[in-house]
């Protein structure tokens, strides 16, 4: 436990934890010391000067971002003095800036209009010309900058050297010349500019996807988890009406810190046109609504009886997978309702074992850590880009073929080109450091790694944790379900299946140690397809059911390493089309009766 | 013989005849019968097409005569409540085929600035339509436009709709005129007047009981003009809601304006520059110049006295200028802003007001002249109407039409706001409280108000028109083109709003009609929690039901015209 002290600020007793930075106490007793340069996840640079206070003993106005909570401390954020200082530094700020509020998407957003208008004097003393600077200029793929904007507070450039582990950024020239610019003017191509837009305190560095879309206050916002791969990072998806705008990430330290990846952030699909529920009708697919589609689904199910099958994977939700498995053993209990998960020993035997990693925000304790598989930052991007946080582990990346060794990261990683189960069983690391070992779940679908290399984990002297970065959307709530019975494979090549439902796979994954998936599928004859990637089978199937996007999602799933998380999709759209649980109860209720 | 002329469709003779069809066209064309179905304030533009300078005449359609039997272009002006669509829909129906609709204001196009559950979202819901004609209000030029438009239509029929009229289904549910007034003894007959009647000055309804033709018994029905304006400003900023404020009393839209900044002023304390006073008070005092002439002139007309009807617009025309040239708006001016005003005064413009003081006086003398010792005239409203002190008391009557009754009770005088008390003027009272004292105190307080005027013309202080507080005052507008600070503060005050302290007030002023009065509730955020408004008009017309009762049904007409309703803020 973190020891207590007591201080005073702008005259109030206070109790913090020892060290707590002085600008994130000041927020959490509701008189923020307006800020722009320093970032809880950054951390202190003390450059933009906007959050001098007086703190007692000190002759002059100290930042406060330097300051951390300590026993005795007097500090005050409201006198004359600081007031004074904070509109000076204000004014300067906004001698330079171009009157671009009515067209800057930060309009509404903006830490600096809130700061002026809160702190500032209101009064332009500035009779002169502004300087003028280098305007919508990309920054790479996602990011737009607009130099006479910024204030120069660098939250971008520690951004991208401190946190993303790329030197891409820097200052060019001084004063109020002073330019963030790319290297040899290129382009940053780093995994996590997105993040860029969100943490300039101006407009200066605006996202391209979001560019000129919507004014925040137009906004809808639905706190969500992101579903781009298995680690669900807390974020927001942003809607105007129905549309989605924006996603962007929420404050977890147990997943994702205050990041979200670029895949997170941009690749959410747009949303399909009208025709996402099909049904076959005298041998053509024709266009209906959901709920014709959904009545029609439920008619072939209910009709074939003990003939009907589901085949759910990983894209579903643990409540639809309940659903489904409650269906499935009114329909026929002998069969197994998932698809199959050769992952599953191993990720048992490891929490058996009492080896997981819980918490991401726990990286920083281990002295060094393993990845078997290819890098991170490539699969589930966050667990990557924390494991590069500065004072994290040093790490090893065991991988061979492509993407052996992605790309020139400043980080220092060591990076053994072999192949990793032969290199883990070779070296089983023992000693008494630290040591976290991630797995990417490719590697254990493949049968390679045996539960024997969580013995020997558990045998070692140090602290050992395991993370298994699986593929897929919710293969870790799918697993939850249990093992429930015979492949259904097995049943559709004997003929015993002459109805089937095909309920959030994806193929790629869930599929992925079946050959020829699609010939075995279409052995059910009559198919009821809500599913992503099988087009193949779209052709043939008797109803086709929306594809549906994470963000369109309401319900739970169990992230990687095992936290459960909360999908949540705007209220109308989702009274629209969240209706698939309800669907799923009203054929198990048709099949009963 | 000549050869044939190609222009002519190959015929070899010139036509010098045409089908009957186009003649009787181009007869209509020329000679369109409005039935003006005024309902709000594009009602008070439309009145002004009729007046002098517009001069409706001049396109052959200025028999406005409330009449659907001789009427074929129905010029609906003002917000269509669903209260009032059976009544609209009637009239329509009761119209000499073939007819015609301009939808006049905004809010008949598309609902306008009145998104709420008691008003039609535009007239093509209830009818077919052939004008639109946007603007809030439109201009008079822009009412002769549209009918120029239509009769152009009326030349080739064809042409107006895309759909026949036959076809024409309201999408909206019409719903009923309802009575309700039953006879209370055998041989009185129940009489609806209003609420498109020309003497309820806007929406009023009045059953009455008549036993021939004495009044037994009058019920007031209001609410033909609900158009929820104080549930609208739980959803608005406070800077948002003040253009809602003009059209409260749609005569007199600038002492609103002043009213309602006064009250947001109050609520979140604070003080605005003495020249902003000063112009909220020659403006106030213009305004009810403006709003008192057409309580005169439409008083008279409703009598039978047209010529003052169109002196006083006249008068009012001058008025409009001098509006337009300082807020740029004839009607619907907007002029306040929280703490201050939105312009500066133009340069000459004192000037110019001062000459319409002075043509103004010219005028007064006129009507005076005309109307004074006017033998029809004061037959028909001395000793008519008669309300005594203590009636006037009880029923919560204000302004003219309680100080005619004797009590000298004048905000102004009373509870002295803005620069009154720095002014030498009266209240002036009545002796017997009939329509002629309320003739003769509005006309005497036009006076006053000429006074006030000139007093506050002489003693016009230099100095800033907005207050320089940047937590609740948008700054001046050249500056937020111009500076960055300022254009912040702008940004902010616009898309987020002012954020008063919690808590309530309640604000008044004399408004031409008597107190009006806005009770604002702040939780604290951007939009009031609730606001109430204290208008004149409702509690003035509360007394009908009571002054109405024995008159002769022709007097109702003179007393409902003396108590110079306006349903706009009656019913809110």
């Amino acid at each position: 436990m973190p020891e207590k002290i007591h201080m005073k600020f702008n005259g109030r007793d206070v109790e913090a934890e020892a060290g707590t930075p002085l600008i994130d106490l000041s927020q959490e007793l509701g008189e923020e010391i307006p800020h722009f340069c320093y970032h809880p996840g950054i951390g202190v640079d003390g450059n933009c000067r906007l959050c001098l206070v007086e703190l007692e003993g000190a002759p002059k106005l100290v930042p406060a971002c330097t300051l951390k909570a300590g026993d005795g401390m007097e500090v005050r954020s409201n006198t004359e003095k600081v007031v004074k200082a904070r509109q000076g530094v204000l004014e300067f700020l906004l001698i330079n800036h171009p009157l671009d509020c009515p067209i800057c998407d930060k309009g509404g957003e903006c830490p600096l209009q809130d700061y002026t208008r809160m702190h500032g004097s209101g009064h332009s003393r500035m009779g002169d010309g502004k300087n003028l600077g280098k305007k919508h200029h990309s920054l790479g793929e996602h990011i737009m900058f607009d130099s006479e904007r910024c204030v120069t507070c660098t939250r971008c450039v520690r951004f991208m050297s401190d946190v993303a582990g790329r030197d891409e950024l820097f200052v060019r020239h001084r004063g109020d010349r002073a330019m963030i610019s790319v290297f040899q003017d290129g382009s940053i191509t780093s995994g996590f500019t997105g993040n860029l837009a969100d943490i300039c305190p101006v407009g200066a560095l605006t996202s391209k996807g979001f560019r000129f879309e919507a004014r925040p206050w137009e906004l809808k916002k639905v706190e969500t988890a992101c579903g781009e791969c298995s680690l669900h990072c807390a974020a927001s998806s942003w809607w105007k009406k129905d549309e989605i705008k924006r996603m962007t990430p929420d404050m977890d330290h147990a997943v994702n810190a205050w990041w979200i990846c670029d895949r997170g952030r941009y690749e959410y699909p747009e949303a399909d046109g009208d025709s996402q529920y099909l049904v076959r009708r005298q041998g053509e697919s024709v266009s209906v609504s959901a709920a014709e589609a959904r009545a029609r689904a439920a008619e072939l199910m209910a009709a074939a009886g003990s003939g009907a099958a589901i085949l759910a994977g990983s894209r579903a939700t643990n409540e639809e997978l309940s659903a489904i498995a409650n269906l499935q053993s009114e329909l026929n209990g002998k069969l197994s309702p998932f698809v199959s998960l050769p992952e599953r020993k191993f990720v048992e035997a490891v929490s058996a074992a009492g080896l997981e990693l819980e918490d991401l925000s726990a990286l920083g304790d281990f002295d060094r850590a393993v990845v078997l598989g290819a890098d991170p930052e490539l699969s589930h991007p966050i667990f990557g880009l924390r494991l590069a946080a500065p004072g994290g582990p040093a790490v090893t990346l065991v991988h061979q073929g492509e993407g052996a060794v992605p790309s020139d990261f400043t980080r220092k990683w060591e990076r053994v080109n072999e192949d990793p189960v032969a290199w883990v069983s070779e070296d089983a690391k023992p000693g008494d450091e630290s040591m976290l070992v991630a797995i990417h779940g490719e590697l254990l679908r493949s049968g390679g790694l045996g539960t024997d290399l969580i013995d020997r984990l558990k045998a070692r002297p140090g602290k050992t944790r395991v993370i298994v970065l699986l593929e897929g959307f919710n293969r870790r709530g799918l697993m939850a379900q249990g093992e429930k019975g015979s492949s259904i494979f097995d049943a559709l090549d004997a003929g015993e299946v002459n109805t089937l439902l095909l309920f959030g796979l994806d193929p790629d994954v869930d599929l992925a140690g079946v050959e020829e998936w699609e010939e075995k599928l279409s052995k059910a004859g009559r198919i009821i397809l809500q599913s992503h990637g099988m087009e193949a089978l779209e052709s043939s199937a008797e109803v086709v059911l929306e594809r549906r996007r994470a963000v369109d999602l309401e319900g739970k799933v169990t992230n990687t390493f095992g936290l459960d998380r909360t999908l949540r999709s705007w209220q109308p759209l989702a009274g629209l089309r969240q209706q698939d649980l309800d669907w799923l109860s009203a054929i198990r209720e048709e099949v009963a009766s | 013989m000549s050869q044939p002329n190609p222009q002519n469709h190959g015929l070899s003779v010139d036509v010098l005849t045409t089908t009957m069809d186009k003649a009787v066209n181009w007869a209509q064309k020329n000679s369109l019968w409005p039935m003006p179905m005024g309902i709000s304030c594009c009602a008070i533009e439309m009145m002004s097409t009729v007046a002098s300078r517009y001069d409706m005449a001049r396109f052959g359609a200025e028999a406005m005569r409330f009449s659907p039997r001789q009427s074929d272009m129905m010029i609906v002006a003002g917000t269509l409540t669903n209260k009032m669509a059976p009544v609209v829909r009637r009239i329509y129906d009761q119209m000499l085929e073939p007819k015609y609709v301009i939808a006049m204001g905004t809010c008949l196009c598309t609902g306008g600035m009145f998104d709420s559950y008691s008003v039609v979202q535009g007239l093509d819901r209830l009818l077919p339509v052939d004008i639109y004609l946007p603007g809030c209000p439109p201009r008079p030029e822009a009412l002769l436009d549209a009918l120029r438009k239509l009769q152009a239509g009326v030349v080739d029929r064809q042409s107006l709709r895309d759909a026949p009229r036959e076809q024409f289904e309201p999408t909206i549910d019409v719903g009923v005129i309802k009575t309700t007034l039953e006879p209370s003894r055998e041989g009185t007959m129940i009489l609806n007047m209003g609420p498109q009647h020309p003497a309820t000055h806007g929406v009023f309804r009045i059953e009455l009981e008549m036993d021939g033709e004495t009044v037994v018994k009058a019920k007031p029905h209001v609410g033909y003009l609900h158009r929820s304006f104080e549930k609208i400003a739980e959803e608005k900023t406070y800077h948002n809601y003040l253009p809602y404020t003009d059209r409260l009393d749609y005569l007199s839209p600038l002492s609103n304006n002043v009213a309602y900044a006064m009250s947001v002023e109050k609520l979140v304390g604070l003080d605005i520059p003495p020249r902003a006073t000063r112009i909220r008070t020659l403006v106030s005092e213009l305004a009810r110049i403006s709003a008192h002439m057409v309580a005169i002139g439409t008083g008279a007309l409703d009598l039978g006295a047209s010529t003052i009807f169109f002196y006083t617009f006249q008068m009012r025309e001058m008025l409009y200028d001098l509006f337009e040239e300082l807020t740029g708006t004839r009607l619907t001016t907007s002029y306040t802003r929280i703490g201050g005003v939105s312009r500066d005064l133009p340069g000459g413009w004192l000037g110019k007001v001062s000459h319409f003081l002075d043509e103004l006086d010219r005028t007064m003398d006129d009507i005076e002249g005309l109307l004074n010792r006017n033998r029809i005239w004061l037959d028909r409203n001395v000793g008519v109407g008669v309300i005594s002190p203590e009636m006037a008391m009880s029923y919560g009557l204000t302004g003219p039409n309680l100080r005619a009754s004797g009590i000298a009770f004048d905000k102004r005088k009373s509870d002295p706001y803005l620069d009154y008390a720095d002014f030498d003027f009266d209240i002036v009272t009545g002796t017997h409280g009939d329509c002629m004292d309320r003739y003769l105190v509005r006309m005497a307080e036009i006076r006053q108000s000429t006074s006030i005027a000139r007093q506050a013309l002489a003693s016009m202080p230099d100095g800033p028109i907005t207050s320089d507080n940047r937590d609740y005052v948008l700054p001046e507008k050249d500056l937020v083109y111009s500076s960055m600070e300022e254009l912040i503060h702008h940004f902010k005050l616009i898309s987020e709003g002012i954020k008063p302290p919690m808590g309530e007030i309640y604000s008044t002023i004399e408004a031409p009609k008597g107190e009006l009065g806005f009770y604002i509730v702040s939780d604290g955020g951007p939009h009031p929690y609730r606001l109430k408004i204290r208008s004149p008009s409702f509690n003035n017309l509360s007394i009908t039901r009571k002054v109405l009762e024995g008159q002769m049904i022709a007097d109702v007409v003179a007393i409902v015209a003396s108590l110079d309703p306006v349903m706009g803020e009656c019913d809110r």
